[in-house]
This record gives structure tokens, sequence and C-alpha cells, in this order.
């Protein structure tokens, strides 16, 4: 068996607050039990609601954030209880990507300057491979002279992930990483990613909430919502033949071209019950035994996990 | 004399602005209709949205030539002259009958004031609302677009809420006069497909219900198709195709409007991880080297060097007889007519 380049298990993170100095304590349970795999050479697309935990799962698996509980393995290695010198080895092999591609790239230095300092890193003192990754991502060499500034915000994307991938890394985090880029320049990316997984065996961990997207780019989807992981599957799996009512919900109000917008969801029945399913409030196949505890993630089919007791369901795709 | 129904909301006619330097927005013309929801898509930079921020007379230091004519109020009748406009009549004019989303929900709201005090004051200075009924108003807003808590929410602070969240505070914001026209740019993009159908369902009623036209700027190819009467596609500061929606996504005109429709991912071709999609080559350029030429030329794949390079293309009426409006600049329309 090929060992995942990065495995993640019974991930939780919860929030604590205090409302006042003697308020009561409200806890957010971001992210509840996530376990899956990110194979070598694979994107693992993420897709959910806002403020389900996507962030917080893709910052948790680099250790930018401490996980509550739960475990997280880089090719292998189990770094959970790494300590940060200890982690500094290892990150560079995992490298993350932002929405906001300025995150990245220091406004007062150079192009050249910002992607020098990985090389630098890695003790070569040379532009061959810098030259190569501009090539890669489709960015001319004279790029190296200017300052972020001058780039249109597509354009820095790229330079932020030129950046990325000049650490070498195995693991890609992208986190809302085309989100923001215009159709043209999105499909760039988009087949940068395709092409670096067939050409390096680059992995990725894809998250976003263009559900066209992840589905174009990644070779298996999961589904959160509410901190829960609720399915995941090969991607053609998951859009055609979803197995969670949530699924379902997820792909039925996703816009469509030259469709109509899809009607209104029919309104809750049941209120949450804090032991039940995630999802019971909303669900249209919710029975009694769901607002009795949230189901585990379980083999449907093939490669294919669901976290429903309603194993049966089988849903209508796209 | 009888009214004409038929007359635009607003007008812009040869609408030029520039920062100093080169045109970014360059001769730009299109209409709104009373209750139109009009598209606005086109490539990262190619002024969609400083032209709106022009109309709404929300630039600094910009020189703007042309003209923006909005009609008077229903029944007032009177046209107004957006460009050139006192800013003292501007404002009295901005968030009661022309309003705005901005692409960046966090630097438009005040991060020192409580959701609650920033939605009373634009309700104070638009509606005649006043205590109980000035804060249910306010909650009824915030229900509207989807906050599970409006109460609450009335209470927080900006940087207390999600991306999401704030996305949808703008909304609120921007509707609460329930203006004649809305431009809401990319107001959707921050947001997770359900609350984003959800958004685009609220928009649509809004104008169903009251009549409000909207100009919604995205790059969103199936979110344009799902809410708008019509597209207009800018490239490098111009107007290159306007056409009404249901044409334009069955066959644009336009070599750059089919570019972008072919890069755009769709849902019902999901390709797991095998997809490749077809990104144009080159980039768009930049505002100083446009040339005298078609904009497109250099990245288009039908350019024929005498036709396209001669002169720039003029934007041209293709509608047959009795057909809707439907204008494209393109030297070859008619040879590459489907
Ligand atoms: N520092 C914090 N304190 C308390 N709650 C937090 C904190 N950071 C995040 N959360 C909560 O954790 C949950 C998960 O947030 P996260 O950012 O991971 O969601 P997401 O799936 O990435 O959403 P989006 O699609 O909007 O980016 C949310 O409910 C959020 O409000
Ligand atoms: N204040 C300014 N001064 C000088 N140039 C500006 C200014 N604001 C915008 N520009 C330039 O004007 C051009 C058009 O910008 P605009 O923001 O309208 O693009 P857009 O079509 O809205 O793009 P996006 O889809 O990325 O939002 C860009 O090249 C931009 O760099
Ligand atoms: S004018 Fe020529 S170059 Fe421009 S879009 Fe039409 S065919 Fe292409
Ligand atoms: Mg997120
Ligand atoms: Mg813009």
């Amino acid at each position: 068996m090929t060992t995942a380049v990065l495995s993640v298990r019974g991930l939780s993170k919860t929030y604590v607050q205090r409302k006042g100095l003697l308020g009561a304590v409200k806890e957010t349970h971001a992210v509840r039990n996530v376990s899956f795999d990110v194979g070598r050479g694979e994107i693992l697309g993420l897709v959910g609601e806002s403020g389900s935990g996507k962030t917080t799962v893709g910052r948790m698996a680099m250790r930018l954030l401490e996980a509550t509980s739960g475990q997280v393995v880089l090719s292998g290695t189990d770094i959970t209880a790494y300590s940060q010198a200890r982690l500094r080895a290892v990150r560079r092999k995992m490298q993350l990507i932002f929405q906001d591609p300025s995150a990245s790239l220091n406004p007062r230095q150079t192009i050249g300057r910002i992607l020098r300092t990985p090389l630098a890193l890695r003790g070569i003192d040379n532009d061959q491979e810098i030259l190569e990754t501009l090539a890669l991502v489709g960015m001319s060499p004279d790029s190296l002279n200017r300052t972020p500034a001058m780039f249109s915000g597509g354009q820095r994307q790229r330079l932020s992930i030129a950046r990325a991938l000049l650490m070498q890394p195995e693991l890609l985090v992208a986190d809302e990483a085309v989100s923001a880029l215009d159709v043209c320049v999105q499909a760039q990316v988009v087949n940068l990613f395709v092409d670096l997984r067939d050409r390096l065996g680059l992995s990725v961990l894809f998250i976003g909430h263009d559900l066209a997207v992840v589905g174009v780019v990644s070779d298996r989807v999961g589904v959160m919502y509410r901190g829960v992981l609720v399915e995941v599957a090969r991607t053609a799996d998951l859009f055609r033949r979803p197995r969670h009512p949530y699924t379902a919900q997820l792909l039925a109000a996703a816009p469509r071209h030259g469709a109509p917008l899809p009607p209104e969801p029919a309104p809750s029945q049941v209120s949450r019950a804090a032991e039940g399913c995630v999802f019971a409030s909303l669900c249209a196949h919710m029975t009694s035994e769901c607002l009795s505890r949230q189901p585990d993630l379980s083999e449907v089919g093939p490669a294919h996990q669901s976290a429903c007791l309603r194993t049966e369901l089988h849903l209508g795709g796209v | 004399m009888t009214r004409k129904t038929t007359s635009p909301l607003l007008s812009v006619r040869n609408l030029t602005v520039s920062f100093g330097g080169p045109d970014i927005v360059d001769d730009l013309s299109f209409e709104i209709g009373h209750g139109e929801i009009v598209a606005l898509v086109g490539e990262s930079g190619s002024g969609k949205s400083v032209g709106s921020l022009a109309v709404m007379g929300l630039l600094e230091n910009a020189d703007i030539r042309g003209s923006a004519c909005l009609a008077g109020a229903q029944g007032a009748g009177g046209d107004t002259e957006l460009v050139g406009l006192p800013a003292r009549q501007m404002r009295a004019l901005r968030g009661r009958r022309i309003s705005m989303i901005f692409q960046d929900p966090l630097s438009s709201l005040d991060p020192l004031q409580t959701i609650g005090s920033q939605i009373r004051e634009v309700l104070r200075a638009h509606t005649p609302l006043k205590g109980p009924a000035l804060r249910a108003r306010a909650i009824a807003l915030l229900e509207q677009v989807g906050i599970v808590d409006p109460e609450g929410c009335l209470t927080l602070l900006p940087q207390r809420l999600s991306g999401g969240m704030r996305q949808r505070v703008m909304i609120a914001l921007a509707i609460a006069a329930e203006p004649d026209l809305l431009f809401a740019d990319e107001p959707t993009t921050a947001l997770d497909v359900t609350v984003q159908a959800q958004v685009l369902r609220l928009l649509k009623g809004l104008r169903d219900q009251t009549g409000m036209a909207m100009v919604f700027i995205t790059h969103n190819l199936a979110v344009a198709s799902a809410i708008a009467d019509r597209v207009i596609v800018l490239y490098a500061g111009q107007v290159v195709e306007d056409a009404p929606a249901e044409v334009f996504f069955r066959r644009p005109a336009m070599p750059y409007s089919r570019a972008l429709l072919s890069a755009a991912p769709r849902l019902e071709a999901v390709m797991g991880g095998y997809g490749h999609l077809e990104a144009p080559r080159g980039q768009v350029p930049s505002p100083g080297q446009r040339g005298t030429a078609c904009r497109f030329a250099s990245r288009c794949d039908d350019v024929r060097e005498g036709v396209c390079l001669a002169a720039m293309p003029p934007l041209v009426s293709i509608a047959g007889p009795g057909e809707t409006n439907h204008t494209v600049r393109c030297a070859r329309w008619e040879e590459l007519a489907p």
C-alpha cells in the first residue's frame, strides 16, 4: 500500500468563548472528528457552506493551528506532537496558498527577491529554477524586476503559486486560491494544478466553494457541513450519485449556465438537536433515529463514504 | 403628451475615465431599463468597477468625460446628469435612488460602529421611519438577506462577522432605501452556493416587487445566467458585446465572449481531476498598450490581418427586425456567425 502524503485522523477544533467576565461559556465546534487522506499525486477537493470548517481543517493539517484533538500524519510521519523547531524542517514540504495573494508577497520586495528566498533556504543561488517555474506558471522572466503592485490580481496569484512551488512541496493546501480570479485566469491556474499533479506528482488539498471549479480539478471531493465531513467520494460519483442529503442540497443550489434559479429549499421542520445528525433539522429524509446521534463516516460504495444513517439513500446529482 | 415608458432608467453615453494617464474606461455606452437586471462581465482590469464608480460619483482624482443620465423618479419627471453633478446633490441621490454593493465588503463597513447603528443611519437618512418602526425595518432587512439571528447581529461590530455575513450586511445596507438602481459589484463571490442562491433570489425578488433595476458585476457566468435579463461584456475598457441573456448564452457573437464561455467550468461537465479548461492565450493589453485595432486581436483565433488590424471595429447592431437590441464589436461577426 502506498502511504498517503497527508493523513488526518479524528481532527477536532473547539473554540471556547466566555461572554463577559463571569458570563456563560460558549463552545464552537468548528471541526468535529474529521478523517481523510490525500494520496501522492492526488487532488482532494473540499467544499461546504461558509463557516463549515474547511479553512480550519486546512490550517490544522499544516499545523498552523493547534487541533483540540486528532492526528496529522505527513508522508507516514506523525507530526501531531512536533515542536515548532522540528516543524520548521518539514514545513517546506507543505505550502499554503491563500485566496488573497498579497498575503504571501511582500509589497516592498521585487518578485526576484521574493522568489530567491525559498531557493536560498534550499542552498541554491542561481536563477535557473526560478525561470523554469515562472514559465510553468505562464509568467515572463521580466517579472523579476517588478514589485507585486505592478501585476493584476490573477498574475499575483500565479506568482504566489510559483513561490510555493519553489519550496518543492509534497503537499499544497489551496484555500480559495482561484475564487477571486476571472474565468480566463482561473482556467489557466486550474490547468496548472492538474498539470503539476501529472508531471511532478504534486498532492493538493483544494478548498473552494465554486462546485464547477472543484469538480474539474479534483480526483476526489469531500463535503463539510457544520464542522463534520459528511461525504467523500470520487468526484464523478459524488456529483452524479450523492449519498448524503446535504451534498444533494448543495448540488441543487449551484447556479448553472442557461438554467433558472433553483427554488428555495423547504423551511426547517424540526429544531436542531444537540446530539443528533448535524443536518437533521434541514433534512427531508430525517427519521427519529437521526435526532439521537451523529453518524460516523461509513463505506456506502466503492471508495465512497457518507455520514448518513440512511445508507440506502440514492439521491439526485447533477 | 403620453409618457414614454420605454425610455431607459440610466443612459450612459461615451463615458471615458482616466486617472491622469491613459483612458481606463474608453467611450463606454449602454442603457439600463426600468426594472432590468444587466450582468456586466469581462476580464479582471477591464473597467467594470471603475465605470460603475464613475456613474456613482465615487471616484477621486479621476478625469471623467461623457454622460450618464438618470431618468426622473416615477411621476417626478426631469432627468439628472450624473457626470459633473455637484457633490451635495450626488450625496442626496446616493443610497436613495442609486446604490452600490462594493466589491470589498470590509473596507466599506465602519469598523467602529455596530451593524445596527450603520443600518439605522441609512434608514434615517433616506426614509421617514423612527423608533420601533425603524428597528423593525432594520431587523426585517437583515432577515431578508438571510442573517439567522438579526437582533443579535444588530449589536455586533463588523469584525465579529464572517466574510459571508459581512457581505449580506452590505446588501442589506444597499437595498435599505429601496433604490431605483443598484450597482452590485461581485456581491456573491464570498458566499457559498446555498447563500449565493438565497441572495440571488432576494435580489431578483426585489426587482419583481419594487421594480429596482440592477447592474450585476460578476466573473461567474453561471450566476450571470441565473439572474440577468441582459449581458454586457467589457474588454480592455470597451463594450464588445451587449445582448439579451438568453441569446448571449446560446450564441455569443464576439470571439472574446465565446472564449469567456468556454473558459468557464460547468457543473454538468464534472471531469474528476482530468479537466482541461480552454484558457485563451496571452493577456488583456494594459491601458497604455491598447493600440488602434481590435483590442482582442492578439488573442483571437479568428483574427485576419487586413480586416481586424486595420482599424478599431465599431460597435454595430446585429439584431434582426423585431428582435431585441444586440450589439457587437468585431470586424468579422457576420462571417463568423454560426
Ligand atoms: N478564533 C475563532 N474563535 C471562535 N470561532 C472561530 C474562530 N475562528 C473560526 N471560528 C469559527 O469556526 C467555524 C469554521 O470556520 P472556517 O473559517 O474554518 O470556515 P470555512 O469553511 O473556511 O468558511 P468559508 O467558506 O466562509 O471560508 C466558523 O463557525 C467560525 O466562525
Ligand atoms: N485609482 C486608480 N488609479 C489608477 N488606475 C486605476 C485606479 N483604479 C483602477 N485602476 C486601473 O483601472 C483598470 C480597471 O480597473 P477596474 O477595477 O475597473 O477593473 P475590474 O474590471 O473591476 O476588474 P476586477 O474584475 O478585477 O474587479 C485596472 O487596470 C486598474 O489597475
Ligand atoms: S475583430 Fe477580429 S480579432 Fe477582433 S474579435 Fe473579431 S475576429 Fe477576433
Ligand atoms: Mg475558509
Ligand atoms: Mg472590479
